[in-house]
């Protein structure tokens, strides 16, 4: 453990640590580029010129390491290196630096989507000169070149910190991303006829400390001082990145991974992203409805859940004539909302939570595709293996009950008609989902559930870390959690219920003890850790 | 406080002479310059800093000068501002897809003009703004288009184009 002492104040560095993490450690400012925590330390930037006493030149603090010096040989008997990040010199540098970055950057700003975000903005403010003394026309480079399918390229605007190309050789591993050409004309670039296509490819744009990345999807969407960030989870698979989810005027704008060490680090996948683009043009204004020959017809409320409770209660169904089919994009909430509708509906807990998988790969992706089987298990709901179990579990039943999932929109091509023509030979089909599905079409019943980004909820991921989803943007009109779906149901049929995330969170809570002292609005951003679950004997 | 009336002298009683005072500041303004305008068979034209609606000026390249930067969105204390970006082929990358301007909120504070970073927006001489129904208050991209080639003065002339009521 080494001492050094930064404009006054004393700090211990660990063995190997830099400066820079030291300084960043104990909220000192040093501004950098190049610089992330995840990737190797480059020094290309030299923005974070800090200037060490002994040393003949001023010294980058984010490779400077802290040697630990004999007790002879410590500064003041104490320190083994004394260094000035506020000085005038390191200044001076700084501001020099950042005219250098701006000699050749575009005044591209009011249209440059990473205004707002930007570093070079932001130390522009901060540490740059007031004027540029560069009076010679600006170096012309490629714009909008298209890198991959999700990323565009503007080379002018780039300050070449070579973050994205570290990111793709260390982290992805998959080396796409180079600098090509020499001194003033270096860019970054694909090798001769390849592409930014791996399926991480849009965390290039956020490393990017520029506009030089940007996401094809998000470009000119919307400035990102109108957005409003929300802490959510993705659902995509049953790692459950901690994301941000930046919407505007009720619209789901952009997905981005937030910092979650036990979860995803910094990193989410660009399946994760690209929900906003699969999310547009669903059919999500539906209101509860039955739906005749495939079309929905909207009825009433109130009519409605009367009118399914009746049903239920008319036809005295056992449970062993009934086939629930549960989804693992189900909160915990709503899971245990079902399993108290359930025991109330047939006298028992019946239903089955599907089980989708699919590839996965050793950084993020995880192969089961739903965010909430972990949960599923811990409230000791079965999870049934395959994906040919749909029709096992339809056949010779009354009645059929499908939660968030989409048996026959999701079956391979060749199944689906056999799918199509089981679901249309029960009697009773009500479908709960949320947008109008190619199952939904063969239901009798349509009840509109609220999307995962339009309710609050929590989730299990496969390691067991509990994280809350927020309420990002409000759910069109009608439409409703499956807890709060439940509460209507138990409230039609005369029963109490508890109503809102809140109190059925008191519920999951029952048959999670370890949640015991957990309260709904006091679960960090980082979520619980749950303990491992027993395997039960037998 | 009591009020006395004043005692008026015989002159004054007679009365007729203070109608007389009274015509003649009359006849002295008929001869006098017109402050007044026959609205609406005569109509003020502005002189060239005043501030009536915003319009949307066109390039040299007959494309919106606009960039949808949104600045102006950002700055219109009423909020009276919505634009719609998108990517356009041009040199300037993008461009307003959609351009609205609620004339019912807006308050003429010129702030979406001074922010503006290419002089796309400016307040000109259009001051006839009311109409019947609030829906033909939402003006679109369109419309501010063809108000911004109406408008007189844009090529750095500080008179108007023909001469005012005054």
């Amino acid at each position: 453990m080494a001492l050094i002492l930064v404009d006054g104040k004393e700090i211990a560095v660990k063995q190997g640590e830099t400066v820079l993490q030291a300084c960043m450690r104990e909220g000192i400012e040093i501004p950098y580029f190049c610089y992330h925590p995840s990737l190797s330390i480059v020094g290309q930037c030299r923005m974070c010129l800090v200037k060490v006493e002994g040393a003949p030149k001023l010294l980058t603090a984010c490779t400077t390491t802290v040697p630990e010096l004999p007790r002879e040989k410590k500064l003041d008997g104490r320190y083994d290196m004394k260094v000035s990040v506020a000085c005038d010199e390191a200044r001076e540098a700084q501001r020099g630096i950042m005219e250098f970055l701006l000699a050749n950057h575009p005044l591209d700003c009011p249209v440059c989507d990473q205004a707002g975000e930007c570093r070079l903005q932001e130390y522009s403010y901060d540490y740059g000169a007031p004027r540029s003394e560069f009076v010679f026309e600006k170096l012309h480079a490629p714009k909008r070149v298209v890198l991959g399918p999700h990323i565009i390229y503007d080379a002018e605007r780039c300050i070449k910190c070579t973050r994205c190309v570290r990111f793709c050789q260390e982290i992805t591993k998959t080396s796409e991303l180079s600098l090509v050409e020499r001194g003033a004309d270096t860019i970054v670039g694909t090798f001769e006829g390849g592409s930014l296509d791996n399926p991480y490819s849009v965390c290039t744009a956020d490393l990017c400390p520029v506009g030089a990345l940007t996401y094809r999807e998000f470009r000119f969407r919307e400035r990102v001082w109108f957005l409003q960030a929300h802490n959510s989870v993705c659902p995509e698979c049953s790692r459950n990145c901690s994301v941000r989810v930046d919407s505007y005027k009720g619209e789901v704008l952009r997905i981005v991974p937030r910092y979650n060490p036990s979860v995803n680090g910094y990193y989410m996948c660009d399946h994760g992203r690209l929900i906003t683009e699969r999310m547009r043009g669903l059919e999500t204004r539906e209101l509860p409805s039955l739906i005749r020959d495939g079309k929905p017809s909207p009825m009433n409320e109130k009519d409605f859940y009367a009118r399914l409770v009746a049903l239920f209660s008319e036809k005295k169904y056992r449970p062993g004539d009934v086939a629930v089919i549960l989804s693992g994009r189900m909160s915990l909430e709503e899971m245990a909302a079902y399993k108290r509708l359930s025991k109330e509906l047939f006298g028992a807990v019946i239903g089955d939570v599907l089980l989708r998988s699919g590839e996965s790969d050793d950084l993020l992706v995880r192969d089961e595709k739903r965010p909430n089987l972990e949960g599923a298990r811990k409230l000791g709901l079965p999870v049934s293996g395959k994906d040919e179990a749909v029709s096992s579990l339809i056949g010779g039943k009354k009645a059929l009950l499908i939660i968030r999932e989409d048996p026959v929109g999701e079956a391979p091509q060749e199944e689906r008609e056999r799918l199509d023509t089981a679901i249309g030979s029960v009697e009773t089909v009500v479908v709960m989902d949320d947008h109008l599905t190619a199952t939904a079409a063969r239901a009798h019943y349509f009840v509109p559930l609220a999307g995962w980004f339009e309710m609050e909820g929590t989730t299990v991921n496969f390691k067991g870390q509990l994280q809350k989803t927020t309420r990002c943007v409000a759910p069109p009109e009608g439409r409703k959690p499956f807890h709060d779906v439940t509460a209507e149901f138990l409230k039609a049929a005369g029963k109490e219920a508890p109503s809102g995330f809140r109190e059925w969170f008191e519920e999951v809570k029952k048959e999670i003890p370890v949640l015991g002292l957990v309260k709904a609005g006091e679960i960090p951003l980082k979520g619980i850790p749950l303990p491992e679950r027993k395997e039960k004997h037998g | 406080m009591i009020c006395r009336r004043p005692v008026l002298t015989i002159w004054e009683k007679l009365y007729l002479p203070s109608i007389a005072q009274g015509l003649m500041v009359t006849v002295r303004h008929l001869f006098r310059k017109r402050v007044t305008v026959q609205y609406p068979e005569e109509r003020w034209i502005p002189p060239s800093y005043f501030r009536g609606a915003p319009i949307l000026l066109t390039g040299l390249d007959g494309q919106e000068k606009c960039t949808s930067c949104k600045l102006c969105q950002f700055i219109c204390p009423p909020k009276a501002i919505t634009i719609k970006g998108a990517e356009t082929e041009d040199h300037k990358e993008k461009y307003p897809e959609e351009f609205f301007i609620d004339m019912g909120l807006c308050i003429f504070c010129g702030y979406c003009q001074e922010v503006c970073p290419v002089e796309a927006i400016w307040l000109k001489h259009q001051y006839e703004l009311a109409d019947y129904d609030r829906t033909a208050l939402i003006f679109d991209k369109k419309k501010l288009l063809e108000m911004g080639r109406m408008a007189p003065y844009l090529k750095g002339r500080e008179k108007p184009v023909q001469g005012g009521g005054e």
